[in-house]
């Protein structure tokens, strides 16, 4: 199981090391679609300190959702998802590696680039770490919950517009704690409690996203 | 059988209709415009049982893989959106009058959109998947994983609505009701219940139609329903 | 040792196959024909336990697949019309990393022994994306060598894009597994017997 967890791991890294332009296009959105808000909003430096954790939360929340699409499609085109499924390890393990390196090679860069962004927002110096403690705690339950829609969606028509519908709704709780915890440091409320509740959201979907995954994957193979 | 369910929910809404505009007394503080919540709140309760009811089914149909209950799964699904639509709309209305305006970030507003977005992510997927039987078993982790997720979005909803508002105004905080609200509001909620089931059988006889020609399995999975 | 009790699919209203029965034991090759569309790869995802049967049941050493599932498929070796390499590795590193996850840990030797073998000296560490289509057909072959221990191989369409020389040492490879004790069964458009021991089933 380890032997098998572990080679899942390395063949997509080596993959993305192979295919860097995908990484480097994720980060580029994630830089654009931030610096947007201040051309809409003006650039009002007491505005962009309250909306800043938001849209840089946003932008994260985004650049998830843009590289869903990668987490199975390729294995599923290939053939190599039924190698997966046929190996006779356990697919729910195999899945969390799978989303692991997902989330090494799309969500760990966004999550280091976006304290940089925040500094566009005015945000102090506080307030960027802890933007990128919640973005640490949060992206993993994008990447985890995200990939069910796109386990579900596979082979489907569609594509990403359709993972959208299905996965923005289960994104919300975690767009609230995390993008809440920043505003409630910056207004001197407490944040153990958001703080707590993403690690238990992190939890929840790690124990239960890779089983839903996993019978979304061999529904999607019949 | 629709037809009958039909009627039952024809009679039972001039019933409640009539208790809700002319045996309900007018409410002190919010005074005629209240009487919407007797079309509002019955659509909000439905719109969360047939969410339920309809992940119920959509989870027996991919545990014993019996298809008569994943239709009903499928069937209900416009009906859910419906009422929650009604819910919101309704909720817009009576909002404009007591809030001053047509939209509010109420907790409850918020999660009732939300459901929507949840329906319409179920009917979306299965309207996506063209291999019938695969749009089934899709859909009912879709509706599962919507089940586990509800509490926690309703929950999180809640507390970013009192992080941002401080107090808000709450429909729990009128006043005792008067009996006869109550009671107007119990016979609406039976009549959407009565017409939830003859819509929802009618598209299940549909969809039957549509997906088998004839059904002679019927007789087979009737057992389980 | 594998009994295929009461098939049945349909997808939609098109009933691919009904109450199929067959079994086969150690030794036995079988070859399933019939046009396309007669639901020969589905029959093959069925038995390899990727896909479920409407009705029926497909019995492995007397226990219901379906029912004993992670430890019937360490059984399959599953080859399918999509050969699961990554254009982006090279043949070499291909087999390095999708082998373990079937069970197999070669060395580094042993893979490029069989590569060669393969007539792939050339291009083994080459990407595959610039191979051609039979040259990528027979880097999936190779894993043939390192699936010994996975007893029944199911093959959905193997000798595609193969050229004669390649096809005559498949069927060396399929005779060496069926004589060791394997079972095989696999699909062809092929009109000759390839592999004459193999019985026939036929969807049409």
């Amino acid at each position: 199981m380890y032997k098998a967890f572990i080679s899942v791991l390395r063949k997509e890294l080596l993959l993305a090391l192979r295919q860097k332009t995908d990484v480097v296009t994720v980060l580029f959105f994630f830089l654009i679609v931030s610096s947007l808000f201040p051309f809409a909003v003006g650039p009002e430096l007491n505005t962009l300190k309250i909306i800043g954790p938001g849209v840089i939360w946003v932008g994260a929340l985004l650049c998830s959702l843009l590289a869903l699409h990668r987490v199975f499609e390729t294995d599923f085109n290939d053939g190599s998802l039924e190698h997966l499924v046929l190996s006779g390890e356990p697919l729910t393990v195999l899945v969390i590696a799978k989303i692991s390196a997902h989330w090494l090679i799309t969500g760990l860069p966004v999550v280091i680039v976006a304290p940089f962004i925040g500094l566009q927002f005015g945000l102090s110096a506080a307030s960027l770490s802890l933007l990128l403690g919640t973005l640490l705690l949060g992206t993993p339950v994008l990447s985890l919950v995200g990939s069910i829609g796109a386990a579900l969606t596979l082979g489907v028509r569609g594509g990403t517009a359709l993972t959208s519908i299905l996965i923005l709704p289960f994104y919300v709780p975690v767009l609230i704690f995390g993008a809440g915890a920043v505003v409630a440091d910056l207004q001197g409320l407490s944040i153990d409690g958001h703080l707590s509740i993403l690690t238990a959201m992190l939890c929840l979907s790690v124990a239960l996203a890779p089983l839903a995954i996993a019978s979304a994957i061999k529904i999607a193979l019949e | 059988m629709a037809t009958f369910f039909f009627l039952v929910a024809a009679i039972l809404t001039v019933w409640g209709l009539y208790i809700g505009f002319f045996v309900a007394p007018t409410d002190f503080q919010q005074g005629e415009s209240y009487r919407i919540i007797f079309i509002h709140v019955p659509a909000a309760w439905m719109s969360m049982l047939i969410y339920l009811v309809m992940s119920f089914w959509a989870a027996i149909g991919l545990i014993m893989n019996t298809r008569l209950s994943s239709m009903m799964a499928h069937a209900l699904a416009p009906t859910g959106a419906l009422m929650t639509f009604v819910a919101l709309w309704t909720g817009a209305f009576w909002g404009r009058p007591t809030w001053g305006a047509w939209w509010v970030w109420d907790a409850r507003l918020t999660s009732e959109l939300i459901l929507l977005f949840l329906y319409i992510g179920y009917m979306a997927l299965r309207a996506s998947i063209e291999d019938p039987r695969r749009g089934d078993r899709a859909s009912a982790i879709l509706a599962l994983v919507g089940v586990v997720n509800v509490p926690i979005i309703y929950f999180s909803v809640q507390w970013w609505n009192t992080l941002h508002q401080g107090a808000s105004v709450s429909l729990t905080k009128s006043p005792t009701m008067a009996t006869s609200m109550l009671t107007g509001m119990l016979v609406m909620a039976l009549a959407f219940w009565m017409y939830s089931i003859a819509v929802s059988l009618m598209r299940v006889r549909r969809i039957i139609r549509d997906r088998e020609g004839n059904a002679t399995w019927l007789s087979e999975s009737s057992g389980v329903q | 040792m594998l009994q295929i009790q009461n098939l049945s699919f349909a997808r939609g209203k098109n009933v691919l196959f009904e109450n199929l029965n067959f079994s086969m034991t150690e030794g036995d090759a079988m070859r399933v024909t019939g046009s396309n569309g007669s639901g020969k790869t589905t029959l093959l995802r069925i038995v390899s336990g990727l896909c479920r049967p409407d009705n029926g049941a497909v019995v492995w050493h007397g226990a219901v697949a379906q029912k004993n599932e992670s430890e019937f498929v360490r059984s399959v070796n599953f080859l399918g019309h999509d050969d699961g390499l990554k254009k982006q590795l090279t043949a070499t590193e291909n087999l390095k990393l999708m082998l373990p996850l079937l069970g197999a840990s070669p060395t580094d030797i042993e893979i490029s022994a069989a590569l060669d073998a393969a007539g792939l000296e050339a291009v083994k560490h080459k990407p595959v994306m610039n191979m051609s289509a039979g040259q990528k057909r027979r880097v999936a072959l190779t894993r043939l060598d390192f699936m010994r221990h996975r007893v029944l191989w199911v093959l959905d369409e193997p000798f595609t894009s193969l050229d004669v020389s390649a096809i005559s040492a498949l069927v060396v490879k399929l005779r060496a597994h069926i004589e060791s004790g394997g079972v095989l069964i696999f699909t062809t458009h092929q009109d000759f017997d390839v592999v004459p021991e193999a019985s026939s089933l036929s969807l049409d």
